[in-house]
């Protein structure tokens, strides 16, 4: 297929998180026989006007679906008499996305879940592992399409961690570049947990990223979950995902994981990059009041992220160039989030242009498309 | 004033939060010594036996930072040691049964640091 780049200038523009839209069928499909009851499934509900999710035994999702493909559109009542198979196409269906992406002005998207956002959710080991297999042999498939402008990251079924392990080596087979988790406890196992120990020596293994991406749902252990009831109206997506990403990659500092696994790249996902700097003050200074208590570390908090860690900007924030001297302006990518409800669109990059265009053209281009391409061991252009 | 928070004991941050999480038991004498060693965040060994109304004496060792031993059920706190340190204390269970003993600093279990002590008839 022709494949056109829209951008006009000398930057390289990567989308470091887009998401697919999957069948609905996807799981019902492709998981063996005796768990295809108890994947992630559909049903419409006629009484309510929505599409509903069930994982295994209980209802994932009573309403909202259409949130994961309607970018640029009304979310108003959740998207009510609207059927998840009617979304964008360009969330379905590659040669779509393709289109999009010449549009907007990206040359290169890298895709993450959609539905398969929930698989974190999934409590029995077994299922998700084969879930995620599923999941990971569809998106490579899909990006086939367009390989020079459609990469995948496979989803981990950390629910079993020697299982994960072995799916991330696959997943490198496949030709995915990086690989996927929700930064929350699976079966309540926070990530500083030793068991998670053979994940990181796989992808040290890989090179293949660790993207952290939220769900901003209360189907795992985390700040949904433990706090959505004190939240007022609209403010849960703008606060969960910042939460559960500030404690998880500072789990993975004061847990020594960072510590002892110094080549796993991280890629802190969908929640915003302006509260990285006050991060890294705020963890340097509490390891001096209690390092006597966390795993042995021989760097600064602000060291670990800036030695392997990413984080993604939203293209309407303005913080990059500031931050960038403080944090280094190597470690920043930035995400479209398309098709999801909250994505800007269309016009995603000229938002990115118009927040961030103006910095030093190192930072510029790092931020716009080079540091993704690094992180995702993709090569940069000639 | 700022909190700190061990084990579910609130402590006043300016009573400082290093050391002990508790006084460790005292030792019968005679009672039969089992070294455990701990580093973050595991022990060594994970699995412990004694025999239901036995003394013994945990004799902990912190290869790294402060770590201590309590197990659950009898809800005890009974040795801990500051890194590079042995401290021994004094254990006596009753109940035949499995119980667990955990390190109580704050997110060492949740990071795996656990074992079983299995009380035998």
């Amino acid at each position: 297929m022709t494949t056109t780049r829209a951008s006009t200038d000398h930057d390289v523009i990567v989308d470091a998180d887009g998401h697919v839209c999957e069948p609905g069928d996807l799981w019902e499909r492709g998981l063996p026989e005796g768990m295809r009851d108890r994947g992630i499934r559909l049903r419409w509900n006629e009484a309510t006007g929505y599409d509903e999710c069930f994982i295994e035994d209980r209802i994932a999702t009573d309403r909202g679906l259409v949130g994961l493909g309607n970018a640029g559109e009304s979310f108003e009542e959740f998207g009510k008499g609207r059927h998840y198979e009617d979304l964008n196409p360009a969330g379905f269906d590659p040669h779509e996305r393709v289109k999009v992406l010449d549009s907007e002005g990206i040359d290169l998207s890298v895709m993450y879940p959609g539905m398969g956002l929930k698989l974190g959710g999934i409590l029995d080991p077994e299922l998700a592992v084969w879930s995620c297999k599923v999941y990971n042999d569809w998106i490579a498939e899909w990006c086939a399409a367009a390989p020079d402008r459609l990469k995948g990251v496979g989803a981990l079924p950390m629910q079993d961690p020697p299982e994960a392990a072995r799916e991330a080596r696959r997943i490198r087979d496949l030709g995915l570049v990086g690989t996927f988790c929700r930064p929350n406890a699976y079966n309540d196992r926070p990530f500083h947990h030793r068991s998670y120990t053979p994940v990181w020596e796989a992808l040290e293994e890989t090179g293949l990223p660790l993207g952290l991406h939220i769900a901003g749902l209360p189907d795992m252990p985390g700040a949904s979950r433990a706090l959505l009831h004190l939240m007022a109206p609209g403010t849960h997506h703008a606060l969960i995902p910042v939460i559960d990403q500030q404690m998880t990659l500072s789990n993975l500092v004061y847990g020594g994981v960072l510590e002892e696994h110094p080549t796993l790249k991280v890629a802190v996902l969908e929640s915003g990059g302006g509260w990285i700097a006050h991060w890294m003050d705020r963890l340097n200074e509490f390891e001096e009041s209690y390092g006597w208590a966390t795993a042995p570390m021989t760097m600064r908090a602000e060291d670990y992220f800036r030695r392997q860690c990413w984080i993604s900007f939203d293209p309407g924030e303005r913080t990059p160039g500031p931050l960038a001297a403080l944090v280094g302006g190597d470690r920043f990518i930035w995400a479209s989030d398309f098709p999801h409800s909250d994505a800007k669109y269309p016009g995603v990059v000229d938002e990115l242009r118009e927040h961030n265009g103006q910095l030093p053209d190192e930072d510029r281009r790092g931020l716009f498309g080079l540091n993704a391409l690094d992180m995702y061991g993709l090569p940069r252009p000639t | 004033m700022a909190f700190v928070v061990v084990a579910g004991v609130t402590l006043a941050a300016c009573a400082g939060g290093g050391g002990d999480g508790g006084a460790n038991r005292p030792v019968e004498p005679g009672a039969r010594e089992i070294e455990v060693s701990a580093d973050s965040f595991s022990y060594d060994p994970e699995e412990i036996s004694v025999d239901a109304g036995e003394d013994v004496a945990i004799v902990l060792t912190s290869d790294d930072i402060f770590h201590d031993f309590v197990v659950d059920k009898d809800g005890g706190h009974v040795v801990g040691a500051n890194g590079e340190e042995t401290r021994r204390g004094g254990l006596r269970l009753d109940k035949p049964g499995d119980y667990t003993f955990y390190c109580s600093v704050s997110g060492h279990r949740s990071a795996g640091m656990e074992g079983t002590l299995v009380v035998a008839e």
